[in-house]
């Protein structure tokens, strides 16, 4: 259909109308920046402005011409009553403009705010404007949820609820009656977003256990993802509940038993093998090999899932196989060879292995050295048959191996930093 | 009093205003078709009926219609009609007023005197805001008579509330490792539908969560799902149990989503079609997927009536036909009318199943017993069924699946709640029904007596007595005649069969389209068709944009004072409007 | 409160009275100002609706039309739902229709069960005074009886020429505007006055 010429006298005349159109527009637009520079403070301009704006709420002069007319009126009134009244009438326009046009428009909630502080008798409305407003996200608006980006409307009214120093509970309630409204609030990322830092404020204020108001988070996110396994937004806030929460092998636990019975009715949940690698990475638990096959066998589910992710995956596979197969030698030697390692960040990053003066990882695919600054008594680093491309962060250790490996150029700082160096079989420009 | 209709030729001569006939004098009319409507009931409905309880009263305490066929001679080229009683009214009794009671009828002279002196005085002053349906219907919301009320207009006569809740009759759960009690407790339980409310739900455990969601997602395209192919001619409970479904979900699936009397006699993919019909009208208007009309389902057969009126129907309440008149070649050409008047009809006769010929004798077949009951308790109360406090009301649909109370129960419990919030009843009343299925031979009595407990036990297990909160209560049995009515087999005859006791609009809408199929055979005309618009809105609106830059409307935006600011765009809009109204036709 | 809750106030005025009394001429006339010689029951008339200034309220009248239902005394309990009027039309030139209007504001009580009858806003049109000469309810007695029920406001049109129609019609939204709100209404949640948006995805995901 869109690649059919269409009717050439109608063309025309939509032409015609749509340069009419911008000739008025235009002209408009250019008398009312004449009328500015002339300094014409006029309140009569505010219809036209008014109109205007409508049409156009991201131009930023209108709204600061604007702000010029209406900061004079308010100067030559005195009573609050009508001040009131003013502001009450910018409150109206861009409730318009955010209701009816545009509800991204950030230089209409900037002015709605630069208002609103004004009249505190009107706050309590504005939850009710922003609820009405968010709630187009949930629904099949047709006009306003294709342009609907509920972020700057969340921000006035996290600004609005710290205005009216409102309890936080109310919002925490607000939220969960937003995400199980229908069949698209249980994946309202926003209202999740949300809900984390009310729970902060609600931590603060009431001074309750944060890891109390996680695990109930976590009954929450379990009733969101039983009822659908494939909400994104329900598993990131798991994940950040995951971080926040006080380490808990009990906690761990229940993670993962839930994320295996959800895989056990859809086994193709990725978001439920990823949240359980997660939580076994963070278990001081020493896995043993049974549970390391099935969570390898889990890894390459998720590779045949979503291949676009694979080194992600391999890289996590990595990580596992660092910290749970007895690789260090001796209290100071690190061996892990032949592994299929992608990374070895998890070892750098471990208290366990501080100690360790020698690591040796050759005949792996480790295409990157990370900061080993925390391995602080590491001396020798053997990493011969890689897939490193760049020399780095080995700078003062005693013995670098890094035989066979991809690395093309070489900074000669470096390279003198190390007692002993052997760079055979890479690809060396010079 | 026997005024003369005229004898304009019509078209079609319709009997009953029921649904089936409503739908076709309506479209009938829009295709010009010239058409006599006749109904021998006071007021629209035939047997989708809504009643005011003073009506209901009149139609319950009278005694069964005689067949009187005094007035039938037999008369050359003509089949005399018999009225047939589709009901039969097996109980009925009303809370009597307190003797302390000051009679007050008085001040309402309005108030027709046919209740019973000794009804409670606050019945019988609110006798008009009862809307009692004689059958409970309910429409899909994607379903096709809701797409023939869009996209024929008819739909701008009425008003719908989306029905609250669904609930179903269940035994608590027992947890793992848990040992069953004696006896099972039953409660309704809310059938969640919305992912929402199956996140919220608390009865249903969390692996059920997944499994109903995934059921309900998957029922779209269940046709090319192995496990249907392999299960499709199996009972519908044997593939539900092979898609690991908890009974409790079966429940919910067999009775409350694909709406089945029991689980044994529909195999899967009779039983998934009904899924699907269902599962395509969630989520369009609220969390169930049924609407139902404010004030009651005969206001739809009253739409569909208007709509026939204004486009040259004529209507007469209060008048039955007596004989069918026929040609030499088996064609109807006409009917006689209750004053004996003779009336032509070109094209066809449309007849409902409460005429049959005279000497048919009514053979058993299928019914539906149905107790009514007025109430000042909620079975399902509102606060809890909305979750707000302080609600107004809520519209509610329930199934107690067979075998909940006892053997005798063979079939589903359908339970009905209705409220002043579809202006079905007034403040603080309820409108309760229960209906289940009747099988050929089974006793009145007994189905009567099952019913009445299942009542009394709902209200005792909210600690609630029956007699104390039912102000009135009624039940009856109405007839599901379908096939032969001893009337000849004319070609343009038709007689339409009963509804066939479902409770979405489904087959009577198939019904109204086959006939008219075939009253207008061979001329391809829409059923329905979109309504013409005489505003020509769509070309006359000035586009936003154009309003908002002053195009077009230059003199009007000039107006706008300061003053005004605000209100710009409504009163803009008032005035296009205005406009485009004035110039219609 | 905010100006785009401000609710537009919508009143349905029923026109009442036998066949043939120029109801919908009546209604053609104030809305459409087109008034046609040649009688036909009624066939097409739906509601019509305007928009009236009452004492600086914007009010939309929606004016139903019999559709014809009325011949056989056959209108609905449906059409007379939430009138907040009621028209009472009779021809001047025939007394039959004039002697129905008893029954006709009867009916109407009796089908639209208003709270308060002796109170509900009736409005009485003796219509086709373009024909002066064939008149045979004079209008005394008209006025006599619309005093007998409580005072209706009584007015004498000719849809044909135009006559009063305007001045009759700004009564009939004035007394309907003053009926408003004399019970708790509850709307319906759903009407297809609009179409529905098409629902993003069918079924629960």
């Amino acid at each position: 259909m869109h690649n059919r010429p269409r009717n050439r006298v109608v063309d025309e005349k939509e032409l015609d109308e749509k340069r009419k159109k911008i000739t008025k527009w235009n002209q408009l637009k250019n008398q009312i920046f004449e009328e500015r520079k002339s300094g014409a403070i006029d309140p009569n301009q505010l219809p036209k402005l008014n109109n205007l704006i409508l049409l156009a709420p991201e131009f930023s002069s209108f709204w600061n011409y604007r702000k010029e007319i209406i900061t004079d009126q308010l100067s030559q009134v005195n009573s609050e009553e009508q001040k009131r009244d003013i502001y009450k009438k910018e409150l109206a326009l861009t409730e318009q403009v955010l209701s009816e046009r545009h509800t991204k428009s950030y230089l209409t909630w900037h002015h709605r705010k630069w208002c609103i502080v004004h009249v505190p008798d009107l706050w309590q409305n504005e939850l009710a404007l922003t609820s009405k407003l968010l709630s187009y996200d949930n629904r099949n608006s047709v006009t306003l949820s294709l342009t609907f980006k509920p972020v700057h409307c969340w921000n006035y009214r996290e600004f609005v609820i710290k205005l009216l120093n409102l309890n936080p509970n109310q919002e925490l309630d607000y939220c969960y009656s937003l995400l199980t409204t229908g069949n698209e609030g249980v994946s309202n990322y926003s209202a999740y977003h949300y809900r984390s830092a009310m729970l902060n404020r609600k931590h603060e204020e009431e001074q309750i256990d944060f890891d109390q108001l996680l695990l109930e988070e976590w009954d929450l996110v379990k009733n969101a993802v039983f009822t659908d396994s494939t909400n994104q937004s329900a598993w990131f806030y798991n994940k950040w509940i995951q971080q926040k929460m006080t380490h808990s092998e009990e906690f761990i636990q229940d993670q993962v038993e839930t994320c295996e019975s959800i895989i056990e009715i859809d086994g193709e949940c990725k978001w439920a093998t990823l949240t359980i690698l997660w939580n076994e990475m963070n278990s001081n638990k020493q896995l043993s090999e049974e549970r390391l096959t099935f969570l390898f066998e889990q890894i390459e589910n998720l590779i045949r899932l979503d291949p676009l992710r694979k080194n992600y995956y391999l890289d996590v596979k990595s990580d596992l196989l660092l910290l749970h197969s007895k690789c260090l030698q001796s209290d100071n030697v690190f061996k892990a060879n032949d592994l299929n390692l992608t990374r070895f960040d998890a070892i750098v990053n471990n208290a366990k292995y501080e100690n360790v003066v020698e690591l040796d990882l050759s005949n792996n695919h480790i295409r990157a050295i990370p900061n080993l600054s925390s391995m602080k008594n590491l001396k020798r680093i053997i990493l011969d048959h890689n897939k490193i491309e760049f020399l780095e962060n080995v700078e003062g250790l005693d013995y670098v191996s890094i035989k066979n490996n991809q690395i093309q150029h070489t900074d000669e700082k470096l390279v003198n930093s190390i007692k002993k160096i052997d760079l055979e079989g890479n690809p060396l420009i010079n | 009093m026997a005024e003369h209709l005229p004898n304009d030729q019509y078209d079609v001569i319709i009997s009953s205003t029921g649904l089936v006939q409503s739908l076709l004098a309506g479209a009938l009319c829009r295709v010009e078709k010239k058409v006599l409507h006749l109904d021998m009931n006071d007021r629209y409905g035939g047997q989708q009926s809504t009643l005011n309880l003073e009506e209901f009263h009149q139609f319950i305490s009278r005694g069964q219609h005689s067949t009187d066929q005094s007035n039938h001679e037999k008369k050359e080229g003509a089949t005399s009609l018999t009225y047939q009683d589709a009901y039969k009214i097996l109980h009925f009794d009303y809370k009597k007023k307190t003797t302390t009671q000051e009679d007050t009828s008085e001040q309402n002279t309005f108030r027709r005197s046919d209740l019973p002196n000794d009804m409670d005085e606050a019945l019988v002053s609110q006798s008009r805001r009862f809307a009692i349906d004689l059958t409970s219907q309910l429409l899909f919301s994607n379903g096709e008579i809701v797409q023939l009320l869009i996209s024929s207009a008819v739909g701008r006569y009425l008003e719908f509330k989306c029905i609250d809740a669904i609930m179903v009759y269940v035994p608590e759960q027992i947890k793992k490792g848990q040992k069953p009690p004696e006896t099972l407790n039953y409660r309704f339980e809310k059938v969640p539908l919305t992912k929402g409310d199956i996140m919220k739900n608390t009865f249903v455990s969390l692996p059920e969560k997944s499994y109903l969601v995934k059921f309900i997602t998957s029922c779209m395209d269940y046709e090319s799902q192995p496990e249907f192919q392999k299960y499709q001619n199996e009972p519908f409970i044997e593939y539900l149990r092979a898609k690991n479904l908890s009974p409790l979900l079966c429940s919910f699936i067999i009775y409350a989503i694909a709406m089945l009397q029991d689980e044994k006699s529909v195999n899967a993919r009779d039983g998934m079609s009904r899924v699907k019909l269902f599962i395509s009208s969630l989520g369009r208007y609220g969390s169930t997927p049924f609407l139902y009309p404010l004030f009651g389902s005969a206001e739809l057969n009253q739409a569909f009536c208007r709509v026939a009126a204004v486009y040259g129907a004529t209507y007469v309440l209060r008048r039955g036909v007596e004989n069918v008149v026929h040609d030499v070649n088996e064609n109807v050409t006409g009917i006689e009318c209750t004053q004996g008047q003779l009336l032509k009809c070109s094209s066809g006769f449309v007849l409902d199943r409460d005429y049959c010929a005279s000497n048919v004798v009514v053979s058993e077949c299928n019914s539906i017993v149905r107790q009514v009951l007025i109430s000042d308790s909620a079975l399902f109360d509102p606060n809890q069924i909305t979750g707000k406090e302080n609600s107004l009301g809520c519209a509610v649909v329930a199934y107690i699946p067979p075998g909940s109370f006892g053997n005798d129960q063979k079939y589903c419990v359908t339970v009905m709640q209705v409220d002043q919030t579809s202006s079905c009843a007034p403040k603080g009343k309820f409108l309760i029904s229960l209906q289940i299925k009747r099988d050929q031979g089974d006793s009145d009595e007994q189905v009567l007596s099952l019913l009445k407990t299942i009542s009394t036990r709902l209200f005792e297990s909210k600690n609630i007595v029956f007699d104390d909160v039912v102000a009135y209560q009624a039940v009856y049995r109405q007839l599901i005649r379908s096939g032969n009515c001893g009337l000849p087999a004319f070609e343009n005859l038709f007689v339409c069969d009963d509804a066939d006791g479902s409770l979405d609009y489904g087959y009577l809408v198939s019904r109204a389209k086959n006939v008219f199929e075939k009253l207008t055979k061979g001329q391809d005309f829409e059923f329905l068709p979109k309504m013409p618009n005489p505003d020509g809105e769509d070309d006359q609106r000035v586009d936003e944009t154009s309003r908002l830059l002053g195009l077009g409307l230059e003199e009007q935006s000039a107006k706008l004072d300061q003053e005004e600011v605000v209100e710009s765009k409504d009163e803009t809009n008032e005035q296009i409007t205005e406009e485009q109204e004035t110039k219609q036709d | 409160m905010s100006t785009s809750s401000r609710k537009k106030v919508l009143l349905k005025v029923i026109i009442l009275g036998d066949s043939g009394v120029g109801k919908t001429s009546l209604m053609n006339q104030y809305v459409n100002k087109k008034f046609s010689n040649q009688y036909k029951a009624t066939i097409g008339a739906d509601f019509l609706t305007k928009d009236v200034m009452v004492d600086d309220r914007l009010v939309t009248m929606q004016i139903w039309d019999t559709a014809g239902q009325e011949r056989f005394q056959s209108l609905g309990v449906a059409f007379y739902r939430g009138a907040d009027s009621c028209v009472l039309v009779y021809d001047c030139t025939v007394s039959k229709t004039f002697e129905n209007m008893n029954a006709w504001r009867d009916e109407f009580l009796i089908q639209a069960g208003p709270p308060d009858p002796d109170n509900f806003p009736f409005v009485v049109i003796g219509n086709k005074i373009d024909m002066e000469p064939q008149r045979t309810v004079p209008a005394k007695r008209a006025m006599a009886w619309c005093q007998s029920k409580g005072n209706i406001p009584y007015f004498e049109t000719s849809a044909k020429e135009a006559v009063n129609v305007e001045q009759a019609f700004q009564v009939i939204a004035k007394t309907a505007l003053g009926k408003e709100d004399e019970e708790p209404f509850i709307p319906g949640e759903v009407d297809f006055g609009d179409e529905p948006k098409e629902a993003k995805s069918s079924g629960c995901c």
